[in-house]
């Protein structure tokens, strides 16, 4: 795949955007509320991707660039309206699948329930820092502002429950 | 005052997760381009970070997005290789016009000094530098390498932009730009100068060099707009700096 984009192959451009569109739109709507806004984005992210194929490395797989792209780009496009989607910072709000994507592969299935697993474990003020900062755009101050915490707080926070969740994924319950 | 390692420690999750302002964010590269010891937390940090977007479900885009998407890329394609066909996709001619305004062609890749080097080669107003190096006689343009990434910023597409390693005598530059925050991290290793003379970094804009100011042997971050720059080169200038190179660049790295 990599290769093809590195030749400007469309239809290797056609099979990643069929492969990881859903998860890079869902990560891009959970972070900006704004469907044509989150599609710009996925649009931009897939084109960045092509633009970057040079510099990838095979052996750390497309989902994780692409993802980091869309995250931030959404991020920064976040920050320049200034505008926090309030509505994203309810860790128990799902945003329902629309459409009909490719099937999950195994893989992938097991990975979110095993990274769906791991946020469950973790303590509340810990879930809440992590989806304020990641989903939120927030950056340590602000969620340290909205939490009424300190912002070293914040980042131990985070620390902690990166530090938790790669504990509880390797060695699942 | 340069962070402590423990308090790079404290920083790194957050750096993952995009989530430090600006001015840390800087605090945090500048330390990673001289440190390693924090490449295998980095690494853990990120591993874990991508994984997140996982926790949702799968939304799909409406259909026009992926013809939107291959008829951006058809046009940047074709805006980039003009006389070479692009591979053709096997999908039908999309009717509606992308909604983006398709990616503008990427700057060919120029030869930044060229301008520069006529002025040395027709003895025009740059003068020769005077320290004995062999660099005078050597003009060291190395074309952007794609080797390995520095570990520990490996991932962030954002990060390091150009290298420019020189063949002799180990001089090297690194250029990590950060082009949504508008910054941009310079780790230099050259040779010390004397008679307080200093390196300046200059960002090469269609052959023209701008100066982003004087820089360290190590690690220097500088605001920065480097969308528009084809190369960063580094000269010697007298103390002080100069508002114009005064002398051939040592060092260019290619963005």
């Amino acid at each position: 795949m990599i290769e093809g984009l590195r030749q400007n192959d469309s239809d290797s451009l056609a099979a990643i955007y069929d492969t990881h569109s859903g998860i890079a739109y869902g990560l891009a709507a959970r972070i900006l509320g704004v469907t044509n806004e989150a599609e710009d984005i996925v649009q931009e992210s897939f084109l960045a991707l092509w633009r970057q194929a040079e510099r990838l490395d095979p052996s750390r797989g497309i989902r994780s660039y692409l993802l980091t792209i869309v995250h931030n780009k959404s991020i920064d496009r976040l920050r320049q309206r200034s505008r926090k989607n309030e509505t994203s910072l309810d860790p128990e709000a799902p945003i329902p699948a629309t459409g009909d994507g490719p099937a999950e592969s195994a893989e992938r299935a097991s990975d979110r329930e095993s990274v769906r697993a791991a946020l469950l474990t973790l303590p509340p003020e810990q879930r809440q820092t992590v989806e304020m900062a990641y989903f939120g755009g927030l950056t340590t101050g602000e969620v340290a502002e909205r939490m009424q915490v300190p912002v070293g707080t914040v980042k131990s926070r985070l620390r902690l429950a990166l530090t938790h969740m790669r504990r509880t994924m390797a060695n699942p319950i | 005052m340069m962070p402590r390692c423990d308090e790079i420690d404290e920083m790194l999750a957050a750096f993952a997760l995009n989530a430090l302002d600006a001015d840390e964010r800087l605090l945090v590269l500048e330390h990673l381009a001289e440190c390693r010891v924090h490449d295998e937390a980095l690494a853990m940090y990120r591993d874990v970070t991508g994984l997140l977007p996982l926790s949702l479900d799968d939304r799909q885009p409406g259909p026009s997005a992926r013809v939107s998407l291959l008829a951006a890329f058809e046009a940047a394609v074709s805006a980039t290789s003009p006389i070479q066909a692009p591979v053709t996709a096997h999908e039908p001619a999309p009717a509606p016009a992308p909604r983006l305004v398709p990616v503008p062609a990427p700057t060919p890749l120029r030869r930044p000094a060229a301008a520069w080097l006529v002025e040395r080669q027709r003895g025009g107003f740059f003068r020769m530098p005077a320290f004995g190096y062999g660099l005078a006689a050597a003009l060291l343009v190395v074309a952007l390498g794609m080797g390995a990434w520095n570990l520990s910023l490996q991932g962030d597409n954002r990060d390091l932009v150009a290298r420019s390693t020189s063949v002799h005598d180990g001089m090297s530059l690194e250029v990590y730009y950060l082009e949504s925050d508008g910054l941009a991290v310079l780790k230099l290793e050259m040779p010390p100068l004397s008679g307080g003379r200093v390196y300046q970094a200059w960002k090469l804009v269609d052959g023209t060099p701008h100066s982003m100011g004087v820089v360290s042997n190590g690690v220097t971050g500088m605001p920065a707009e480097l969308r528009d720059a084809s190369a960063i080169a580094i000269s010697v200038e007298p103390p002080g700096g100069s508002t114009a190179p005064t002398t051939t660049p040592v060092l260019v790295a290619e963005l």
